[in-house]
């Protein structure tokens, strides 16, 4: 006998807990501003980058290394999570207040330019 | 070995101390006799030919007569040149002959005086300014400086030819002939040289015997003798008519004297009578009769003396034509001797002196015949010319001529051939008309001659450049004879060879280097030197179709450049670079595409050093860049489709990565170059690309 009330009680603390779980982590997507913001599709873009001119993503990844530095800005190389690495334009008046560094995390908010360039609009730590 | 007869001694004996013989000259004597000897030997020889070089002044006469005098034919040819020459002179029924110098000389006298006086005349012209060098065996002319060897010289070589290809003598007629000239000479040798009292020198008999066999030789040996003896025994006939003349006209001179004194006794007689017998009138009648009879005396005397003078001047006239007579004939006589003594008959000189001496037994010896010739050998033999030097000088040419032969005939026992061929050779120069001379025997000749004719043939062999030929000879002649030395000859071959053999290489050269012109000289050059030479066929041929070869290999580098096959090209490059040695431009375009072989083996050894490593990508990103350089480069071809089966995906990057590039879209390039460099980090190509780009971006950002 009771050892079949010791089972009701587990399946619920069970499905709780798991419920719980499924709270936490599901807890950071919603309380993430950017999680409603487009991704890019890397390899679709390394296809065909000009159909994605005129779009805004958003883009995760680690400063692999900068690639050319002008007075119009600077070009890094990032390393997305999904392991590629595309080349983001960082203009010059968006020059972040922190050191950009070699394998820094950093967070993009990028639009496609005409020519298929990626141009950073926003720039953020991760 | 001597060689000489025993019965040929006899000149010496001729020669003995006594009041007949001639007196022995000297040492320097014998070797200036014989050198004299040679030189007019030469000289004679040269005078048949009217445009000789010893010709440096212009001689007078006819020459090919004065030769004929000279230097007579042999007697197997059977000239009676000299009786022809001669007997004008000597004839002794032509009596009215005076001394040449006589203006009265009939015309034959003249012409043959004349004949006799050029003959002296060209060889005394010709010798007087010659000068023999003992040591290098030539004949100098110290007036125009021409020098002649006497051993190589055509006229001297064609004589000593002759006398080797004659026949000999018949030895019997030979041996008579010998005998003959030799009972001559036996018989005007004086009986008793060292005795007292009895007679010493030959009888009359004695000379009319002589005398009768020398006139018989030109008939019975005629063949031999060609009438030398005769024009002997003419002079002779001459000499005897001479003597005969002045006895005869001393008689009449005798006769005139005795008419003189008879004439005188009676102008004597006949003028004393009509001067003593005086008038006996008185007054002037007997006045009167005594002056005509000194009238008539002094005409009687006066044409006794007329008479008298009249036989005077015919005695002293007749004096005088015995004398000129005698003079005539000496002088003759002299010429003649001296002509024999020219022409190297020495027998017939040692005859006629001793019969000149029962002309002139007076001790008159001196030759008074003031030509040229006795005036050289008078210079040359230093010594001044008489009979007895004549002699003198006879003799020890006989003697030399006999030395001569004999050592040649030793050097020709002892297979000695070469010494002997000179040797036999100078005795010819002086003793071509000696019996000893003609009489060396025909196998001896022949060796001689065989050497000769060898030594002839080598060097023409040499001279016409076919030097297996003159080595061939050469080799035979050191068999035959053992004195030969073949090192001039053995010389001559190898420097030629030698030459030729250098040419060839320089042709080779040149043909290598592709220089035809200098490979056509040079191989003219060496067909020059040995036309025979064995490599020279060969050698052109190769040569030849190097030439041609290297046309097809010119022809293919141009065609294998135009397809840019390098790897062709690289498999030829020897062939191609001695076919371009010459062709700057082509050597340019060769050197290139040397220098893109390299570039293409030296990416290619480099790709295969990543690919060993495990680095397929970075090779592939090595050997593509020169591939798309030189895509016809069948290696490179396989080497950049096995790097790609191995870098697939790298490999697709980069060349999506071009393509966006090449499209202008920059960023998207950029992305794959930088996929691509994930791939393969050690690209350096890549990680440039990928920066320049990037500075492309940036650039268009400003823009």
């Amino acid at each position: 006998m009771a050892r079949r009330r010791n089972s009701r009680l587990s399946i619920g603390l069970v499905i709780a807990s798991a419920l719980f779980l499924v709270g936490v982590a599901l807890a950071p997507a919603f309380l993430d501003r950017n999680h409603a913001k487009p991704r890019l599709d890397t390899e679709g873009y390394l296809e065909d980058s000009t159909s994605f001119s005129g779009n805004r993503y958003f883009i995760q990844g680690s400063i692999a290394e900068r690639l050319a530095r002008t007075k119009a800005g600077a070009v890094y190389a990032v390393t997305t999570k999904q392991g590629a690495q595309l080349s983001i334009v960082i203009p010059s008046g968006l020059t972040p207040g922190f050191n950009i560094e070699k394998g820094q995390n950093l967070a993009f908010d990028i639009r496609v330019a005409d020519d298929g360039s990626i141009i950073t609009t926003e720039i953020a730590k991760q | 070995m001597k060689t000489t007869p025993k019965h040929l001694s006899i000149e010496t004996k001729l020669l003995r101390p006594s009041k007949f013989a001639p007196t022995r000259i000297g040492c320097f004597g014998k070797i200036a006799i014989h050198y004299l000897l040679t030189a007019v030997a030469f000289v004679v020889s040269h005078a048949q030919i009217p445009s000789s070089a010893l010709e440096d002044s212009p001689i007078s006469g006819n020459l090919n007569q004065a030769a004929k005098i000279a230097l007579p034919d042999s007697p197997s040819i059977g000239t009676n040149s000299q009786s022809v020459n001669f007997s004008p002179t000597i004839n002794p029924g032509n009596t009215s002959l005076t001394p040449p110098a006589a203006p009265s000389a009939g015309p034959a006298a003249i012409s043959g005086a004349a004949a006799g006086s050029s003959t002296e005349q060209v060889v005394a012209d010709k010798t007087k300014d010659l000068e023999f060098d003992p040591a290098n065996e030539t004949l100098i002319n110290t007036k125009s400086g021409a020098i002649w060897n006497i051993r190589d010289n055509s006229i001297i070589d064609a004589r000593y030819d002759r006398y080797l290809n004659q026949d000999a003598f018949a030895q019997k007629k030979q041996e008579e002939y010998l005998k003959k000239l030799n009972e001559i000479l036996q018989i005007l040798v004086p009986k008793n040289p060292y005795g007292t009292g009895t007679v010493s020198g030959p009888t009359r008999e004695d000379y009319a015997k002589a005398y009768e066999l020398l006139r018989g030789l030109s008939s019975d040996y005629a063949d031999y003798d060609g009438g030398v003896a005769a024009t002997l025994a003419n002079q002779i006939d001459a000499l005897n008519a001479a003597m005969v003349d002045r006895k005869r006209l001393y008689a009449e001179v005798d006769m005139l004297e005795k008419e003189i004194q008879r004439l005188k006794w009676n102008m004597d007689v006949a003028v004393k009578r009509r001067l003593d017998s005086m008038s006996e009138r008185r007054g002037i009648d007997a006045a009167q009769e005594n002056a005509g009879r000194a009238a008539y005396a002094m005409q009687i005397g006066s044409n006794y003396a007329r008479d008298i003078a009249k036989c005077q001047a015919l005695q002293a006239a007749k004096t005088a034509q015995a004398e000129a007579k005698m003079l005539l004939a000496k002088t003759e006589f002299q010429t003649l001797l001296i002509q024999h003594f020219a022409a190297r008959r020495f027998q017939q000189v040692l005859i006629g002196g001793a019969f000149y001496r029962t002309g002139f037994n007076d001790g008159e010896m001196a030759i008074k015949a003031d030509s040229k010739l006795t005036q050289v050998f008078s210079e040359k033999l230093g010594i001044p010319l008489t009979v007895t030097t004549l002699e003198a000088a006879t003799v020890e040419a006989i003697e030399e001529v006999r030395k001569g032969l004999g050592a040649a005939t030793n050097m020709l026992i002892s297979k000695r051939t070469s010494g002997a061929e000179k040797r036999l050779m100078e005795t010819l120069m002086v003793g071509e008309n000696l019996p000893e001379m003609l009489s060396f025997p025909i196998e001896r000749r022949n060796e001689v001659l065989a050497f000769r004719q060898l030594r002839r043939e080598a060097a023409k062999a040499v001279e016409v450049k076919d030097f297996t030929r003159a080595e061939e000879k050469n080799t035979e002649l050191v068999k035959i004879a053992s004195d030969y030395d073949p090192a001039p000859i053995k010389a001559a071959i190898a420097a030629a060879r030698s030459e030729s053999n250098l040419h060839l290489a320089k042709g080779r050269n040149a043909a290598t280097a592709g220089d035809k012109a200098t490979m056509e000289n040079e191989v003219k050059l060496a067909a020059t030197i040995w036309p025979q030479n064995p490599a020279l066929e060969s050698g052109a041929s190769t040569m030849l179709n190097q030439f041609d070869q290297q046309g097809k290999a010119i022809n293919e580098l141009d065609a294998l450049l135009e397809k840019n096959d390098l790897r062709s090209i690289e498999a030829k490059r020897e062939v191609f670079a001695a076919a371009v040695a010459n062709d700057p431009e082509r050597q340019q375009h060769l050197r290139a595409a040397m220098e893109q072989i390299v570039e293409i083996e030296r990416a290619l050894e480099r790709a295969h050093e990543y690919g060993e490593k495990e680095s397929p990508a970075q090779a592939w990103q090595i050997v593509e860049p020169v591939s798309r350089k030189y895509p016809a480069d069948s290696k490179l071809t396989r080497a950049i489709s096995g790097y790609s089966m191995r870098a697939p995906d790298y490999v697709k990057k980069v060349m999506a990565a071009r393509e966006a590039e090449a499209k202008g879209v920059t960023a998207q390039a950029v992305g794959l170059y930088l996929a691509a460099a994930q791939l393969n980090p050690a690209s350096e190509e890549i990680r440039q690309k990928i920066v320049t780009l990037a500075e492309n971006q940036l650039a268009n950002l400003e823009n």
